[in-house]
């Protein structure tokens, strides 16, 4: 980098070769109005609010798109441009609906007639999702537009509503094309470009084909750039500027990617791509961007203990479920009582629910002796790398991958890797964006699979490629001729032990690499405490079923019931309401094998507590030491003093990733699919189903 | 490795064997202006007529010499005669004059145009040369040397007329000695800016990198301009010669042709020629036996006219949606592919094979100092003779419209050069010379070289509208004043015209342009209001009688007049009443007629049937 001297407003400032003009400014902070820039995406110039006068070049060149040079002269604050600024930014204002803009009484009404809200269409400021929060409004404060000298020029749209989790109104769409680039930026198939000409140009899918048809992978970051009212959420469309914002990790599946918790009155009304970038690099996969609100603050959540009696519901005190829990417990035999523990629950629930069933129940640890062979999924741990690894790769084996919608924003690392030079080898079956995408494409069915990936491991590097060689033996070949292989293995593959056998086979051949991602949230945390053979403790027919965050699927003679939903069948003879990950603090164990910070946005809903807490509880009912707990942060301390175990038991291991329901790429979340909680995935899923069929 | 010489000693053959044939040569100008005119008709009533008269004759097809308004054109060459041309065939004529010709052994020379070469030992009836007709006498042919003359399909035909030799002996210089003599030549680029061509090609030769692009714009999407597309039907060798030229001084390795889709006979033609080029050695690799190695490739644009600006047209090649990007960096640094490139226009490319063959002084010595060489314009509207035109640059309005377009029937009002978003220039610019700095001075463009001609009938303020239609449905939409401010200028000059304008509407007009040339991104935005405020600094009393009075002048805006009969003009001869296709013409015959304007649909049907001048547009009641 060469610094460079260039002047602003007559002050002298030094710059970087390679900064525009923007940049530098606003190293200085020097303002200069904009609309289309934004932070990590190509400069655009289309707004044309950036304009500046700089000596020697002719007109008005935007700041935004212009390379700082030595020696520059600008000016971003003459009165020709604060006019050029006014007038263009008033033809964008005569398109949009402007009325509470340049309304005297705006104040007023905003006080008194918040009724006026949740229209259907929006007529002004007073009637958009976007109010306060708009760009807009920001720049006709800036600009001091208090009146617009153009016809009103409203472009009738109708409001695209029949998308999930976005609604689209392009009549307040200003054209920026923040949505356009930067769903170019992150996907393999964009999804959004622009349309028509002219007046008429308005951002839209080939085809005028609807979003899911179009390809959209509802990542949600067009609906974050959005400067205006034009893309909004549907679920929190209405709910306004958050108060608070919570760095957190969403716990759907075994990514772990960083969110940011958006809270506004003792709710979370959104989620954000977080601050650390190791995992997501700022970028989310339609689950965690739109699937948490809508969980978190489901209708269905269990918000008081109850118990059964004679088919009769009566809702308890936390003193009287605990007791009645404890006591039954009592005094049952390990081979009498099933425990069931879901994978999502996090790191500290999962080893107190382990050491609950050890130390409490007597349910016997794994016995190393017993085991024969460690499962591939364990071997494959043996091998796990970082995300931060995957982006330094020069060969990357994708199997069982589709990034359509779980795990989207991979596809930009991806498209990184590729530009970089990395060789991309996809396996799999069904279609999928990657396709078109990778150097190597093999396609094989599921049973097949298995012995294509043999065929991988026993080809070696100096295999003559010629015209006809197959995709197998060339990708073979690549792989163990490339110096960083790795393997990127998605949800299709994470449940097939024979297939997950070969890739370790793979992995250990060509010391690759390995991130494994099975869409079951917190699995790594499960073998990580040592708690697994616990948690699948299965009995056929079990006197007492003890459900955490699992579904009852058992026939018991007696269920308990713990989870922050209710069952969808069974009996239940004791419910007690579960706090979410968003509500309690923790650690959630991520494929890389690295701990991730869940933080406590907000409190849980009425009764509801912490897994921990109760498991605690009725520890300490049941007379047992070792369970005086006040923080998560202390079981963390215990934690680490225990011993962890290291024989896992193949079968249970397979039979944890094995996956009782949904598709293969969709999230299960608490013993069902996250579809179930989340409406727009129904939406989604089912075509999933559909392409994989077609083929 | 080819022998040029001998080629083109071969090709001199052929076209020798043409000049001196003992049967009877008949060319038809079968460019897409002669097609439209019928000369596909023509050509087949000839056929038909040779058939069914036991004649022969060699039937060759040529591209266009120029004059529009004569087409078709066809020529008839027969043994010891000199070439004649005739224009403005039907199939009727064309049947009877090929037969009275060949019959004869002499062609009928009562409705002959002229006599074209070779005139050497051969009766020419004592008819004056072709070139000497009052529309072409005037003009420079350089570009269009061989367009109307040589079969544009035949590589021989072009060689023989010294072709592919200005790149013979460009591969004889060193590139910097080639963009040297460019420089010397003072060509600067046609398609618009006047650009100086050298300086680009020293910028882009500079960059130092592998790849480099070599880009000819061939998307001509001005209404009314024809210019490239009659180059490339009429002789596409020149403009690829100029191509091999060009990447040879710049260094590039693959040039890309962008041509509308529009133009098939073009692209066929150029599709042809490259295949002509590669069985030649004069495309691929080491071309005539030297170092250079290059390949074209035809790209044909989808018809957006935004894609005539550099910067769009390299995103639709690169497959994506046709906008333009702001500049720096410039094409020559980071163009197409983000590789350096140059993009040069058809006509400054069809330029190079002269500048090279006859050298820099030699073009030099037409044109002005600044702007030297010639220029090709498609002159039409309201001009008696239209058509594609070549002068040098410098000669006046004056000269282009009067002398060599024949003036106009009604009083001259404006021309437009540049196409739409050009200006529009009235009377008193018409001693302007067209150059690029005298036109930026008058306040319009060169642009590729659009003369749109308007009379009394024309009203400056409906063409200003149409334009603007024209521009704010062709804008890309990417930059806001753009997109949206020249809706509503297009908007605003609507109200005007349909008596809805308020007397504000002038001064947003005024402010709206200057919006738009100031903040758009491309060229396109920054020279869209051009018409507009051209034509309001000029015919201010047009608009503010359209404004005010809500009276349009020249009787074109429908709800702005009414057709009046003036009774001491009107001989009652009824041609009016009978092609009134309302009736709302009534008078008996030798008396002086009326017009009830409340039937009246002015649909301007009388106006142009009276032969007395007796019609006029007023103002309403």
């Amino acid at each position: 980098m060469t610094a460079l001297t260039l002047t602003i407003n007559g002050k002298t400032m030094q710059a970087d070769r390679g900064q525009t003009i923007l940049q530098a400014a606003q190293q200085y902070g020097v303002d200069i109005p904009t609309l289309c820039a934004y932070k990590d995406l190509p400069p655009f110039g289309g707004c044309r609010m950036c304009v500046v006068e700089v000596d020697g070049m002719r007109g008005f060149p935007t700041a935004c798109t212009t390379p700082v040079e030595e020696g520059m002269v600008i000016r971003t604050e003459t009165s020709t441009l604060q006019s050029l600024r006014l007038e263009t930014f008033n033809m964008l204002l005569s398109e949009h609906p402007l009325s509470c803009l340049v309304c005297p009484e705006n104040g007023n009404c905003t006080e008194c007639m918040m009724t006026i809200r949740k229209g259907g269409v929006t007529t002004g400021c007073g009637s958009c999702p976007k109010d306060n929060q708009c760009e807009l409004q920001t720049l006709a404060k800036r600009l001091g537009v208090d009146d617009i000298r153009l016809p009103v020029k409203y472009r009738m749209y109708p409001v695209e509503k029949y998308d999930p989790f976005y609604d689209r109104d392009y009549n307040l769409c200003i054209l920026c094309g923040r949505c356009v680039q930067v769903c170019e930026k992150l996907h393999l198939l964009s999804t959004l470009t622009f349309v028509e000409r002219g007046a008429r140009t308005v951002v839209g899918t080939a085809f005028g084909r609807n979003h899911v048809d179009a390809g959209c992978s509802f990542c949600g970051a067009c609906v974050d750039r959005c400067p205006t009212g034009a893309l909004t959420e549907k679920t929190r469309k209405w709910e306004g500027v958050a108060e608070q914002e919570f760095e957190s990790t969403c716990t759907y599946c075994a990514a772990g990617c960083s969110i940011r918790l958006q809270v506004r009155k003792g709710m979370v009304i959104g989620s954000l791509p977080g601050n650390d970038y190791s995992v997501n690099a700022g970028n989310l996969c339609v689950h965690g961007r739109f699937g948490i609100s809508e969980v978190v603050n489901h209708a269905a959540r269990l918000k008081k203990p109850w118990y059964l009696i004679d088919g009769r519901k009566f809702e308890c005190s936390w003193e009287e479920a605990i007791e009645r829990t404890a006591e039954k417990l009592t005094g049952l035999k390990p081979g009498q009582i099933s425990m069931q523990v879901s994978a999502n629950l996090p790191d500290e629930d999962l080893y107190l629910a382990g050491k609950f069933a050890h130390q409490v129940l007597g349910i016997p640890q794994a016995d190393a002796g017993n085991i024969k062979h460690l499962s591939g999924f364990e071997r494959l741990i043996k091998h796990a790398a970082s995300f931060e690894q995957l982006r330094k790769a020069d060969c990357v084996l994708i199997a069982g991958l589709n990034t359509h919608y779980s795990l989207s924003w991979l596809e930009f690392d991806l498209k990184e890797l590729k530009r970089n030079g990395a060789f991309l080898i996809s396996i799999g079956s069904g279609k999928r964006p990657l396709d078109q995408f990778v150097h190597e494409l093999i396609y094989s069915r599921d049973d097949q699979a298995e012995s294509v990936i043999g065929q991988l491991v026993e080809t070696g590097e100096k295999v003559a490629i010629e015209k006809e060689t197959s995709a197998a033996v060339r990708s073979a070949s690549a792989l163990h001729r490339s110096v960083r292989p790795f393997l990127l293995i998605g949800p299709e593959y994470t449940g097939n032990a024979g297939i997950l056998d070969k890739l370790a086979l793979l992995a250990e051949k060509l010391h690759a690499g390995v991130i494994c991602l099975p869409m079951r949230g917190n699995i790594y945390g499960v073998l990580r405490s040592g708690a697994e053979y616990s948690i699948n403790h299965r009995v056929d027919q079990p006197e007492l079923l003890y459900c955490i965050g699992e579904q009852p699927t058992l026939p018991a003679a007696y269920t308990i019931y713990q989870n922050a939903f209710p069952a969808e069948s069974g009996r239940v003879d004791i419910g007690m309401p579960a706090a979410l990950f968003s509500e309690r603090d923790g650690t959630f164990t991520n494929a890389e094998l690295r701990q991730r910070q869940l933080s406590r946005a907000v409190d849980p809903p009425e009764m509801a507590l912490p897994d921990w807490q109760i498991i605690a509880a009725i520890a300490r009912k049941m007379g047992a030491a070792g369970f005086e707990f006040k923080s998560a942060a202390e079981i963390r301390e215990d934690f680490g003093n225990a011993r962890v175990n290291e024989n896992w038991n193949p079968d249970i291991v397979n039979a944890l990733l094995a996956l009782p329901s949904g598709q293969p790429n969709e999230p299960v979340f608490l013993g069902s699919p996250l579809s179930t909680k989340v409406a727009g995935l129904r939406t989604l899923f089912p075509s999933l189903k559909a392409e994989a069929g077609e083929r | 490795m080819l022998d040029l010489a001998s080629r083109r000693k071969a090709a001199q053959e052929v076209w020798q064997e043409l000049e001196n044939s003992s049967l009877p040569v008949i060319y038809f100008g079968m460019a897409s202006c002669g097609r439209a005119a019928g000369a596909i008709e023509v050509r087949k009533a000839v056929e038909e007529a040779l058939d069914e008269n036991f004649l022969t004759a060699r039937l060759v097809d040529v591209g266009c010499i120029g004059p529009c308004y004569l087409e078709p054109l066809m020529d008839i060459a027969l043994p010891g005669w000199a070439r004649v041309s005739y224009g403005q065939m039907t199939p009727a004529k064309a049947k009877k004059l090929v037969v009275a010709a060949l019959k004869s052994g002499a062609p009928p020379l009562d409705d002959a145009l002229g006599v074209l070469e070779p005139l050497a030992f051969r009766q020419t009836g004592d008819i004056p040369h072709l070139f000497d007709h009052p529309m072409l006498k005037p003009q420079v042919r350089i570009v269009l040397r061989n367009c109307g003359l040589i079969d544009p399909e035949e590589l021989d035909h072009y060689l023989a007329h010294e072709g592919y030799m200005g790149l013979q002996k460009a591969l004889q210089m060193s590139p910097e000695e080639v963009i040297d003599q460019v420089r010397l030549s003072g060509l600067r680029g046609r398609g618009g800016s006047g650009f100086p061509t050298y300086k680009k090609w020293e910028i882009c030769r500079a960059v130092p990198g592998e790849e480099k692009y070599l880009v000819c714009n061939a998307d001509e999407g001005d209404p009314g301009a024809f210019m490239n597309r009659s180059l490339i039907e009429g002789d596409p060798h020149a403009l690829l010669e100029g191509i091999l030229i060009a990447a040879y001084a710049i260094g590039a390795n693959h040039g890309v042709i962008y041509i509308r889709a529009e133009y098939p006979l073009a692209i066929a033609r150029l599709r042809k020629a490259l295949k002509q080029m590669r069985e030649n050695n004069l495309l691929g690799n080491n071309i005539l036996g030297t170092n250079f190695s290059f390949e074209i490739k035809i790209k044909e644009g989808a018809g957006a006219f935004v894609c005539g600006e550099e910067t769009a047209l390299f995103a639709s090649i690169e497959g994506k949606r046709g906008m333009p990007r702001s500049r720096p960096p410039f094409p020559a640094v980071k163009g197409l592919f983000g590789k350096p490139t140059v993009n040069n226009n058809v006509e400054t490319l069809g330029t190079l094979p002269n500048i090279l063959r006859n050298g820099a002084e030699w073009y030099h010595q037409y044109g002005t100092p600044t702007s030297s060489g010639t220029k090709t314009y498609s002159l039409v509207g309201k001009v008696r003779r239209t058509g594609l035109i070549e002068v040098p640059l410098g000669m006046t309005l004056r000269q282009i419209i009067f002398d060599i377009g024949g003036g106009t029937e009604k009083p001259f009002k404006s021309v437009q050069t540049g196409g739409p978003s050009g200006g529009c220039l009235s009377a008193e610019y018409l001693d302007t010379p067209v150059d690029y700095e005298a036109l930026r001075a008058a306040g319009s463009i060169m642009g590729s070289g659009g003369l749109i001609v308007m009379d009394t009938d024309t009203c400056v303020v409906d063409i200003a509208h149409y334009f603007l239609e024209f521009i704010q449905k062709e804008s890309c939409g990417k930059c806001a004043p753009c997109r949206i401010g020249t809706r509503h200028l297009a908007e605003t000059l609507e109200r005007i015209t349909t008596g809805m304008a308020e007397p504000e509407d002038l001064e947003t007009l005024k402010r709206l342009s200057v919006t738009i040339a100031q903040g758009s991104l491309c060229g396109l935005g920054q020279s869209a209001p051009n018409s507009v405020i051209t034509s309001l600094r000029s015919f201010t009393l047009e608009y503010e009688a359209h404004v005010h009075q809500k009276y349009c002048p020249a009787g074109v805006c429908k709800n702005l007049f009414q057709y009046v009969i003036l009774p001491d003009a009107c001989t009652g001869c009824q041609a009016c009443a009978r092609v009134c296709p309302v009736d709302a013409i009534t008078g008996s015959l030798k008396q002086p007629h009326s017009i009830d304007s409340s039937i009246c649909i002015r649909c301007r049907a009388c106006y142009e049937a009276c032969r007395f001048n007796a019609i006029e547009g007023r103002p309403l009641a």
